[in-house]
């Protein structure tokens, strides 16, 4: 702001100044063509009197002329006077002041020689005339005076006279009138002729000297000198003021060159902070758009490019329980993997088609390529996946290998796509690269997952959550001795839907809780009306983990301690129990209010014969997946044999699940089994099927 | 070759001596639109006050050689002036205009009229509200001066145009100027005494006069003092007590009655006065008849603008 404001007035300055300059520069020339034309009326003014002198003397030079041009010279000294008193250059004060007193005085020259002129022709005239007169008369005088010698005497004498005093043009000679003296005796003729010759010889002799004395004035009249002063006064100004013109001139191209290099310096400083300014928001740019760590373009950047909706491809790169490294070996050397595996994720190329990487997150990272064939990308995929693999990274002396999944995907939304993708290969731990597509119906999913949560807490706050009972035969006794209490959502339109589609769902959520603490509540409330039976009750790792859960758990069965008695608890083996301490604590727990432990699902997933040494356990449950192939897979019967031999001899008691089918009924009763459970013995339901 | 250049320098100055009288040109060049509204302008009496008089009423180009037959002209209301109007023909060669000069040209000249209370008696504001008021003339002058209000400026010069279209060119003199004619012996010898008499030193130049100032009545008195407007009622200078400008002799036989106050009522009077008056001459019959011959040769022909059409 600083540096503009001064900015600011430096261009403001300048500008006066090349405004000043370009206005001097034109008033120069102004000046100059002023001061030209000045000179040149001036000199035209000049010109007009010594023509109109000229005229004067021609006209008085010859009998007769040709008046017209002493009166065209004569006006046009008049006139351009009046041109030259009306010049722009006379407004100055500076000219006015000293030319205008010596104008005034040209002035009334002027006008006293236009006087003298007018004066000079009316006698001229008549001199003129009358002196023709008297020479033609002269010569017819001896017509009227035959013998009167002396009077043709006196005629020549006087017409001589004047001739000789016109030529002389001389007004101070003296000059006594002489006229011709009439004789007596004379005719009326002879006086006529006298008469008449003496009265033109009187006019030229009256007038005669008045003549001359009007041609001097004229002739010497000041005009001229006034003029030649004029100009030598202007002379004088106008040098002066082409002076001081050069001076200011000079003056203001000094003050231009300052202002010019004053501003080329200023224009210099600001530049500079220009650049620092734009180092600095370089900086800020590359800090907004890059990872401060390992220095790949970050997420905000990657969602930038991404708005231009081109067509990419795009890698997303998850390395493999980074959790577990970060917990294991700590935040530094786990950055400092990081940083070397981002410098690993950079050297991947696809023939010049890569356009950038990014780090999107902790150990999430993006590389963005042109479209290409997807195969291509697979293809390139696995060469990076196998690279990653067999690097091995070299942090403090401690070697870490680390795995990576890769989502492909090419469709918009390109980020989220592959982030489902990637999502889905995590969870189902199957594959390691993915290309991502809308076959997949990956999205779909996601959306029912979504639907699926709105419904579950929909059921929870509407009671919609009911608990159905399947029956669990005795094959001892062929009596219905337990039922398995299941979850279920009954939508308002009767609609039952199964746990397997809401619990996967809702198991991260605190939904969760609400399903099992619903569960619970609806057991105890079975049990207690139905104490002839057991009722067992499903519980996770989870649920154990949850300690208010548990504490309303125990709480619940301490209150009906009587009836507590016939609720048993089965573990879903499908999930680890891994903490088999915190497991055993809570067996120990539940077996203090008579609940029994049933293992869910036995013979799948992680499930080991070491367990079942280690917790107390009650019953097996066998799992489906065992039970319905017994009749067709030998191996699965020996499996069920071998289970059945090791429940038995660690006095474990024994449940089928899936029977669905009287073969299978007559077999696991051969086997030994204690218990069955399925479709065949009877569906989940509402009400208790007794039968 | 020195004395070619000689003879050649002492016969111009021979010629110049000797053409004291010069024709006036065949054609005018004048900005013909600008006459023609200036001409229609001149004959409109739309000019005075109470829409009686018109230029042209004073100086009437078609019958009266440009000026007055009357001795004195009648203004507005019937009021007379106490001069006689002098030709508007030829004017545009007169140094000066008005009998005394004191108008330096004919746009100077024109104000009088129209603004002299016994004449015209117009105000600029006047003519400028008549004018346009009349559709007819705004259509003409926005024809050609290209403006939507009419001024006095524009007034006057396009009559001061017209006027300098009223030359009246190619009469017999001027013909025998330009050697296209020979002069009749009485014509010749008129010429002659005009010449030798002395009233060429007046009348001379293109316009045979309208060049100079001259005091009427040099021998004899002619007029009563201060009578009428003379160059003394412009400058006080005792000199010029009855000097008038000279007038031109072209068209003067057309022009009677003649001089500043129309005193003579004939060409044959006005030649005997200036002989008697101004030359100290008393002139013969003879003389005088072969100078009006003279005289008549000098009637021209009539101005080319009047024939135009717009």
């Amino acid at each position: 702001m600083r540096i503009s404001k001064t900015m600011l007035f430096i261009v403001a300055g300048l500008v006066i100044i090349v405004y000043t300059s370009i206005v001097m520069y034109f008033n120069q020339l102004k000046t100059n063509r002023y001061h030209t034309e000045f000179r040149t009326v001036l000199q035209r003014l000049t010109n007009d009197n010594l023509r109109v002198n000229y005229d004067i003397l021609s006209v008085s030079l010859y009998a007769y002329s040709n008046d017209d041009k002493i009166a065209k010279d004569a006006k046009m000294l008049t006139s351009d006077y009046k041109t030259l008193k009306s010049l722009p250059i006379l407004k100055n004060r500076q000219y006015s002041t000293a030319l205008m007193p010596m104008l005034s005085r040209s002035d009334r020259a002027i006008q006293k020689k236009q006087t003298n002129i007018t004066w000079f022709l009316i006698l001229n005239a008549n001199i003129k005339n009358s002196f023709v007169f008297l020479l033609n008369y002269a010569r017819k005088s001896k017509y009227y005076f035959k013998s009167y010698n002396h009077i043709h005497q006196q005629i020549r004498h006087i017409v001589r006279n004047i001739s000789y005093i016109t030529r002389m043009q001389d007004s101070d000679c003296q000059y006594n009138i002489k006229l011709l003296l009439p004789l007596q005796n004379l005719n009326e003729r002879q006086l006529n002729y006298i008469h008449t010759f003496n009265m033109h010889d009187t006019y030229i002799q009256t007038h005669l000297r008045n003549y001359f004395i009007t041609t001097s004035k004229i002739l010497n009249s000041s005009v001229q000198k006034l003029l030649q002063n004029t100009d030598k006064r202007f002379d004088k100004l106008s040098v002066h003021d082409d002076e001081q013109l050069k001076i200011r001139t000079v003056f203001a191209l000094i003050i231009a060159i300052i202002g010019a290099i004053a501003m080329l310096f200023l224009t210099y400083l600001k530049e500079r902070d220009n650049k620092k300014l734009k180092i600095t928001k370089a900086h800020l740019l590359y800090q907004s758009s890059h990872d401060t760590l390992t220095g790949l373009l970050n997420r905000f950047s990657l969602e930038n490019t991404l708005k231009q909706q081109q067509k990419y491809l795009l890698f997303l790169i998850d390395i493999d329980g980074f959790k577990h490294i970060n917990d294991l070996y700590g935040t530094d050397i786990a950055n400092t993997l990081l940083k070397e595996f981002a410098a690993l994720i950079k050297e991947m190329e696809i023939k010049n088609l890569i356009l950038s990487y990014y780090r999107i997150s902790g150990d999430t990272f993006v590389v963005l390529s042109k479209p290409l064939a997807l195969k291509q990308a697979v293809h390139a995929a696995k060469k990076w996946r196998d690279q990653i693999i067999s690097h091995s990274f070299c942090i403090n002396n401690i070697e870490i290998s680390v795995n990576v999944k890769i989502a492909i995907n090419n469709t918009y939304p390109l980020l989220e796509n592959a982030d489902i993708g990637l999502k889905e290969i995590k969870l189902a731990n199957e594959k390691n690269i993915m290309v991502y597509s809308q076959k997949l119906k990956l999205r779909e999913k996601i959306q029912n997952n979504i639907n699926m949560l709105n419904l579950t807490k929909e059921a929870i706050q509407n009671n919609m959550v009911h608990a159905f009972f399947q029956p669990i035969l005795n094959l001892k006794s062929q009596k219905i001795e337990k039922y398995e209490a299941l979850v279920r959502i009954i939508k308002k339109d009767g609609t039952v839907i199964p746990p397997i589609s809401f619990l996967g769902v809702i198991e991260t959520t605190p939904l969760y809780y609400d399903i099992t603490e619903n569960m619970i509540n609806n057991i105890i409330k079975i049990a207690q009306d139905n104490n002839q039976y057991r009722f067992s009750l499903n519980l996770s790792m989870q649920d154990i983990n949850n300690e208010k859960l548990m504490n309303m758990l125990f709480h619940e069965l301490k209150q009906g301690r009587k009836n507590g008695a016939n609720i048993d608890i089965e573990l879903l083996e499908t999930q680890s129990l891994y903490d088999i301490k915190t497991v055993q604590a809570f067996i120990n727990k539940v077996h203090e209010f008579g609940c029994k432990i049933l293992i869910d699902d036995f013979g799948t997933g992680y499930s080991n014969f070491a367990y079942l040494s280690q917790l107390d356990i009650d019953v097996l449950k066998i799992d489906a997946s065992i039970v319905k192939n017994i009749l067709t897979d030998d191996k699965m019967m020996q499996t069920i044999k071998t289970i059945v031999q090791f429940a038995k001899a660690l006095n474990i008691q024994t449940v089928a699940e899936f029977v669905d089918s009287q073969g299978v009924l007559d077999e696991i009763e051969k086997i030994g089994i204690d218990y069955a459970q399925g479709y065949l013995i009877g569906k989940p339901s509402a009400a208790l099927k007794t039968s | 070759m020195k004395k070619l250049l000689l003879l050649l320098i002492a016969l111009s100055g021979f010629l110049f001596a000797i053409t004291p009288i010069v024709p006036i040109p065949l054609h005018v060049k004048v900005n013909k639109q600008k006459a023609l509204l200036g001409e229609k302008l001149f004959m409109d009496p739309i000019l005075s006050s109470d829409k009686t008089v018109s230029c042209l009423s004073c100086h009437n180009i078609f019958t009266a050689g440009g000026a007055d037959k009357r001795r004195f002209s009648l203004g507005v209301g019937g009021q007379k002036d106490n001069i006689h109007s002098p030709t508007v023909l030829n004017a545009v060669y007169n140094f000066k205009q008005f009998w005394n000069g004191r108008a330096e040209n004919l746009a100077q000249q024109v104000n009088g009229p129209l603004h002299n209370p016994v004449e015209m008696n117009m105000t600029d504001s006047l003519i400028e509200k008549r004018l346009n008021a009349d559709k007819y003339y705004k259509k003409l002058f926005y024809k050609v001066y290209k403006t939507r209000y009419i001024t006095y400026k524009e007034v006057t010069d396009a009559i001061v145009t017209f006027e300098d279209a009223l030359t009246t060119p190619n009469c017999k003199f001027d013909r025998y100027l330009r050697g296209k004619t020979t002069l009749s012996k009485q014509q010749m010898q008129g010429y002659e005494d005009f010449k030798h008499l002395g009233c060429i030193t007046c009348h001379n130049g293109i316009n045979i006069g309208g060049n100079m100032m001259q005091k009427a009545g040099i021998f004899h008195t002619m007029f009563e003092k201060k009578k009428y407007p003379d160059l003394y009622s412009i400058t006080k200078n005792a000199h010029f007590i009855n000097v008038y400008k000279v007038p031109t002799l072209r068209n003067v036989a057309l022009r009677a009655p003649y001089f500043h106050n129309g005193s003579a009522k004939t060409l044959c009077d006005a030649v005997m006065d200036m002989g008697y008056y101004q030359l100290g001459i008393k002139l013969s019959k003879n003389q005088i008849d072969d100078i009006i011959a003279f005289l008549k040769t000098l009637t021209g022909q009539r101005p080319a603008i009047l024939g135009e059409t717009p």
